[in-house]
């Protein structure tokens, strides 16, 4: 399939509403433009959310509401969603593409999901570069930090100004350069001193300890486990492709569970990595923290001075609310 | 996951439960030092003695020698002139166990035990040092295939062994390639088990992982065109750990045989990995 070109990646569109009203115009807005021009609409809203809006419409017939849990379950399957869409509205019918507006309330993502959820947002730019998508993508003004709302803003070409309408932002940066940029999403935890902290450690050695910092942090068993798969796809990350030492460092809190992995090389180079669907076909590479993005959505890359580092988390404590807000 | 490795430092734990052949009566014990290994043999030995097994007794070097090791343990010198205790050394053909005739060498032991029981003994045991059948990578090739046919062959039959492998002589990891093959291991001779099971074609337990996906493929390798094609049944409720690794390093195995792998075992996270990866070959089935 060759990806037509109507509409450039511009067409990714961020709004930060102050209500639920406001948040109601915009997307009550984004559907009917839809349907003047012809654009079928998917919409990925909390099902209360979504009951408001149906009754807001006059016509909904061009409009197909989806799970919004199901949509924003991790990144990585956001974004082949999203791809999924493309895909059934450019191959689908054989009469070539049409534009597909997609309307999506960002999940309640909190604490290092902050991080994952916006290279989301810039990998989208990227890999979804040329598609006949027209996004809107909102978020609650309540409860984010301004500095990840900065970020957020970057990682978006167009910007829902006071009045409703969609203007370009001049704070937008290509993938490349936002990627570059970005800032490192910590964990409030890990200000304490970490409750492990292992040099080097084998991989089996590994789980043990992150299986008992979960464990003792009261996560359910099922979330315990997914934790520790994560874990070890990220010290196996690193341990094949990073550098020596490795430090595994651990933080926990009542209902909650962090983990750093840290190696001293450069990163990956493909700063989209775990985000983008990862082939089991050829060498595998990519898809460890593939899987690690998919079960386990609070997760955050970042190269600094002192390497490469990938933050893990799990759990819903008091800890979790610091980073990106809840909806209001 | 839990960490469940069925491995213990006595061989009267490993073997106790002589009624479940099968699962515990092929033993791979990893010794530093000979001595430790005597011990083991010994001990292993003298169970056979208290159940009326006929037994063997083999290693390296001049069978005088072995049979003095015997002599040293009580209940050992009387039986030496009997037929129910033979001594061999593996300098004197042994070796054809490994790499010319595996399947020869299994057809001698099924016949050898059955002759044993029809004899009165209550089956047969044997303890083996097989450390130097193993030194070259196509004789370990060799005798881990026949380690897969002997666990096989002997599921369900009173057939007891006991396979030592000189640990600081052969190198931990070289070691690993045969002990990974047994259903029951020393302390730390291997971080998984792949043996043939009585409730299953196959059994799979311990850790699967970075430091051990190469030697977990390695063991396919060497064990799946023994397998027919087609489902091949694995028992895998006491895996420990599976990485996505582990599980593709299956798909692509069974792939290769034109087999597929049901994969026993209510682990919720292999059942999403398997999902995730979009797996064919590799089914989990259970209660995830």
């Amino acid at each position: 399939m060759s990806p037509p070109s109507p509409d450039p990646c511009d067409a990714h569109t961020v709004g930060f509403y102050d209500s639920i009203d406001q948040l109601l115009d915009w997307s009550v807005r984004f559907c009917e433009d839809g349907g003047r021009a012809g654009q079928p609409v998917l919409v990925a809203l909390p099902p209360h959310r979504a009951a408001m809006l149906h009754a807001a419409l006059e016509d909904a017939s061009h409009v197909r509401f989806v799970a919004h849990d199901q949509q924003f379950a991790n990144p990585p399957g956001a974004l082949q969603g999203l791809l999924d869409v493309v895909r059934r509205h450019t191959d689908g019918d054989g009469d070539g593409p049409s534009p597909v507006r997609v309307l999506g309330e960002m999940p309640p993502t909190v604490g290092l999901g902050g991080d994952s959820w916006l290279r989301y947002e810039a990998a989208t730019n990227q890999v979804l570069a040329n598609y006949p998508l027209r996004r809107l993508c909102l978020y609650p003004t309540q409860g984010i930090p301004p500095a990840l709302r900065t970020s957020l803003q970057r990682a978006h070409p167009m910007v829902v100004d006071v009045g409703g309408s969609l203007e370009g932002n001049p704070e937008y940066q290509d993938p490349a350069t936002f990627f570059a940029t970005k800032p490192v999403v910590r964990d409030p935890l890990e200000g304490q001193p970490p409750a492990i902290e292992v040099r080097d450690p084998s991989a089996s050695d590994a789980r043990q300890a992150v299986h008992a910092l979960a464990s003792d942090a009261g996560l359910a068993p099922s979330g315990v486990d997914a934790f520790v798969v994560a874990a070890n796809e990220a010290l196996t990350n690193a341990t094949i492709h990073g550098r020596a030492p490795v430090t595994v460092r651990g933080w926990r809190a009542s209902q909650r569970a962090v983990v750093a992995v840290n190696d001293t090389g450069h990163g990956p180079r493909d700063p989209l990595v775990g985000l983008r669907p990862a082939s089991t076909a050829g060498d595998g590479n990519g898809v460890g923290l593939w899987i690690a993005h998919q079960l386990c959505p609070e997760t955050a890359l970042s190269s600094s001075d002192d390497g490469f580092t990938v933050r893990l988390a799990a759990g819903n404590g008091d800890h979790a609310n610091a980073g990106m807000g809840r909806p209001t | 996951m839990s960490n469940d490795i069925p491995t213990d430092d006595s061989i009267a734990m490993a073997t106790a439960d002589s009624g479940r052949h099968g699962r515990w009566n092929h033993v791979c014990w990893v010794y530093a030092h000979p001595d430790e290994f005597r011990a083991q043999a010994l001990a292993f030995l003298r169970q056979g003695l208290a159940t009326d097994q006929r037994l063997e007794y083999h290693g390296s070097g001049c069978v005088e020698r072995l049979r003095h090791e015997l002599t040293q343990a009580p209940g050992f010198a009387e039986m030496l002139d009997c037929d129910a205790l033979t001594v061999g050394s593996i300098d004197d053909g042994y070796a054809s166990a490994g790499s010319r005739d595996s399947a020869g060498r299994v057809a001698v032991y099924t016949a050898a035990t059955r002759a044993a029981v029809a004899d009165g003994y209550t089956g047969l045991r044997v303890a083996v040092d097989a450390t130097e059948l193993v030194r070259t990578e196509s004789q370990r090739e060799g005798l881990a295939r026949y380690e897969h046919l002997i666990d096989r062959a002997i599921v369900g039959e009173p057939f007891f062994a006991l396979c030592g492998y000189d640990g600081a002589r052969l190198g931990i990891a070289a070691a690993a390639e045969l002990a990974c093959l047994h259903p029951r291991i020393s302390p730390q001779a291997a971080s998984f088990q792949w043996w043939a099971d009585s409730d299953a074609d196959m059994g799979l337990c311990g850790e699967i992982d970075v430091a051990s996906v190469e030697l977990f493929d390695l063991a396919l390798r060497r064990t799946l065109p023994s397998l027919p094609r087609g489902r091949v049944s694995v028992n895998a409720h006491d895996l420990g750990y599976i990485d996505h690794r582990g599980l593709l390093t299956l798909e692509r195995q069974a792939q290769r045989h034109d087999q597929w792998v049901v994969l026993h075992t209510d682990s919720p996270v292999v059942h999403r990995l398997a999902d995730l990866m979009d797996l064919h070959a590799v089914r989990p089935r259970g209660t995830p």
